[in-house]
């Protein structure tokens, strides 16, 4: 761990959830563990957290088998035949020793405490 | 059933406590009623402070939203907690004025009213649109709608609905009615075989239900209601029994019961095996469920692996839905070299809002052709196969309408060649986003959609070259009607026939083929044209529902 990642935990501690030390390293492509419900609970939570609604409905992805997440929109409904909706796309990431998510659409990138992320390899 | 129609129609106006509120609202103006000093009785009132309309000069919506009449708490169906704020009518309806004025596509063309006039919102918003008329007589704007929150959550998070399995269509609605059966889906209570055969198909007339003439009863409420229960139930379970008249002629009695069904958007899938190649054909009922990207990626993959070389796409059915979806398909349709770099769709919103989107406040980006899963059912990111065709057959009718439109029109923007066999599509280049103020959602166009080359101005829908239509955007194909003699993928099809033949010998057919449907199936523009995927589906369902000759359908 290099002198400095440790001086910006320190004084990220402090600050905003670490947010200065994701820019220590580059980001790596992450999964959770197969099963772990904890993580995938946590991981529910911070999205329901950052989109404003509750419950919400996960797309195709499995996070433990691939790092990008979309969150589908609320549905259309049927006077809705033109409708622009997209998913929310969220990649499951580790940046500088934090298990986060980074949204897409934003660029904001939120730490998922107490989730265990492994780096993905294709 | 007047259920959806009240509710656009009327809808919840919160008037007697709005005015409430605003009764209250003055009296905290004027310091009165509290802090232990009785006011003088002789002193008036001051006026009840509020916004001031003055022509022409708008203050920004974003100054009266969620300021309510009625103020919601908690949240909503999907978690979201209500923005409300204590308001009052006049807020309400100011917001509708300054929202209508910055974000209505035809906003220069909407008479400045004054609020104080109106002491309902939904009166109010029913006069904030333009009263111009297209060239063809139509109303310039059939698009402007409004109902509950509720109850428009309550559509969108609905459950499957209660169901035969069967589209049916009233196509007349007084003595001697005609109601016959579109299409049905399969392991359905009406794909049940019975006897050897389904209990309903394609074609087949409804003549009774429940012991209830339904070409010339319904006589009294009563029987109308009992017609209504048996044609649209409303829970699963109910049972009902039918005369029914098929195509071939004849004539059973089968009982149905229904079930909570959810509508595949790919309803069937063939390869038709030409002396010039393998065609693909497709009968793709609606882009509204998030399983119609899957749906449409896993058919032209397997469409690509049989090696098709041409592909009929049946839209007749399909009014629209994920705009994204209708660009996965067209990409699938015309490959990467033809939509490399170009735009499936671009949105036109009013003119003062010049390059960014005046809904969303951000930049005005434009709809590409999509070329991997977007994560709606199908993984982001993933490959989607395409077919790289010069071009594609659509099979269309008056229900085929706007995401289904932008398809034709996307492809024809990149020069895809697009052959339209059957009727003039519905004509609805426009959209909307859904705006939440106070309990009432408000549809109001918003935005046109144009292709690649600029093109959107379709109002009067699509019609195949040698349609008799006037005013419609003709493109090359062939008018056929309907045919409910044949089912709906059956080479000897009416549409699909003309769709191969014209493939064949690049010319229509000369006279409609035997056996087809009553004349008025076809482009008839006839006010009970139901399809429960049209635009208007809401209001299309209710105006299905069977009526004593005497009633007339409700709604805006």
């Amino acid at each position: 761990m290099s002198r400095a990642f440790v001086l910006c935990v320190i004084v990220g501690l402090g600050l905003s959830g670490l947010s200065g030390c994701h820019l220590m390293s580059a980001p790596r492509a992450a999964l959770i563990g197969s099963g772990d419900r904890q993580a995938e609970g946590r991981l529910r939570a911070a999205l329901e957290k950052e989109l404003g609604r509750s419950p919400l409905d996960l797309g195709p992805s499995d996070p433990s088998r691939g790092s990008v997440i979309t969150v589908l929109p609320v549905p259309p409904g049927p006077l809705e035949d033109r409708s622009l909706v997209l998913p929310s796309v969220f990649h499951l990431q580790i940046r500088g020793g934090v298990c986060g998510l980074l949204r897409e659409e934003t660029g904001a990138f939120i730490s998922l405490s107490d989730v265990r992320c492994v780096a993905f390899r294709d | 059933m007047a259920v959806g129609v009240n509710g656009i129609a009327g809808g919840p106006s919160g008037l007697g406590l709005g005015r409430l509120v605003l009764v209250l609202m003055a009296c905290l103006a004027a310091g009165c009623g509290g802090g232990g000093s009785a006011a003088p009785p002789s002193v008036t009132p001051p006026p009840v402070s509020g916004p001031t309309w003055s022509q022409g000069v708008y203050q920004p919506a974003s100054t009266f939203k969620d300021f309510c009449a009625v103020v919601r708490t908690g949240s909503d169906s999907q978690g979201r907690p209500f923005a409300d704020k204590v308001g009052s009518l006049a807020q309400e309806l100011f917001w509708l004025r300054s929202w209508t004025n910055e974000t209505y596509l035809w906003n220069t063309e909407v008479a400045d009213q004054n609020p104080a006039s109106f002491t309902d919102r939904v009166a109010y918003f029913n006069v904030l649109k333009t009263n111009a008329t297209a060239a063809s007589g139509k109303a310039k704007d059939r698009f402007h709608f409004t109902l509950s929150t509720a109850d428009y959550l309550a559509q969108v998070t609905s459950a499957p609905e209660a169901s035969y399995g069967a589209e049916i269509k009233v196509f007349a609605n007084s003595p001697p009615r005609d109601v016959r059966v579109l299409y049905t889906a399969a392991s359905t209570p009406a794909s049940e075989l019975l006897g050897g055969r389904p209990k309903l198909a394609r074609g087949a007339r409804i003549l009774t239900v429940d012991g209830v003439d339904v070409v010339n009863g319904g006589a009294t409420q009563a029987e109308i209601d009992t017609l209504n229960r048996g044609l649209f139930p409303k829970t699963s379970g109910e049972s009902h029994t039918f005369t029914v008249l098929y195509a071939d002629q004849t004539q059973r009695t089968v009982t149905l019961q229904s079930a909570l069904l959810v509508e595949e958007p790919l309803n069937r899938q063939a390869v038709l095996t030409t002396p010039t190649g393998k065609v693909g054909y497709l009968l793709f009922n609606t882009f509204s469920p998030y399983s119609s990207e899957k749906a449409l990626v896993d058919a032209m993959a397997s469409l690509k692996a049989e090696g098709v070389n041409d592909v009929v796409l049946d839209l007749r059915y399909n009014g629209g839905g994920l705009l994204a979806v209708a660009s996965q398909l067209s990409y699938m349709i015309a490959g990467p070299t033809r939509t490399a770099g170009r735009i499936f769709e671009r949105l036109q919103f009013n003119a003062a809002a010049g390059t960014t989107n005046p809904v969303t406040g951000g930049a005005n980006n434009a709809t590409p052709f999509y070329s991997t899963g977007l994560g709606f059912s199908v993984t982001n990111g993933a490959a989607i196969q395409s077919l790289s065709l010069p071009r594609v057959f659509i099979l269309s009718t008056a229900s085929t309408c706007s995401a289904s439109e932008s398809v034709i029109n996307g492809l024809r923007g990149i020069d895809v060649e697009v052959v339209l066999i059957g009727a003039t599509t519905c004509g609805k280049p426009y959209g909307f986003y859904p705006a939440d103020n106070c309990g009432q959602t408000y549809f109001s166009i918003q935005f046109n959609g144009v292709n690649q080359k600029g093109f959107g101005d379709y109002p009067d829908g699509f019609a195949p070259a040698n349609s008799s239509s006037a005013f419609v955007t003709k493109i090359t194909g062939c008018s056929v009607a309907d045919d409910l003699s044949r089912d709906l993928g059956d080479p000897a099809e009416a549409m699909l026939a003309a769709a191969l033949g014209y493939r064949s010998t690049g010319s229509c057919p000369v006279a409609p083929p035997s056996g087809q449907a009553p004349a008025r199936v076809a482009d008839t523009g006839a006010s009970i044209e139901t399809s429960a995927r049209s635009s208007a589906a809401q209001i299309l369902r209710s105006m299905r529902d069977l009526r004593m000759p005497t009633q007339t359908p409700g709604g805006s």
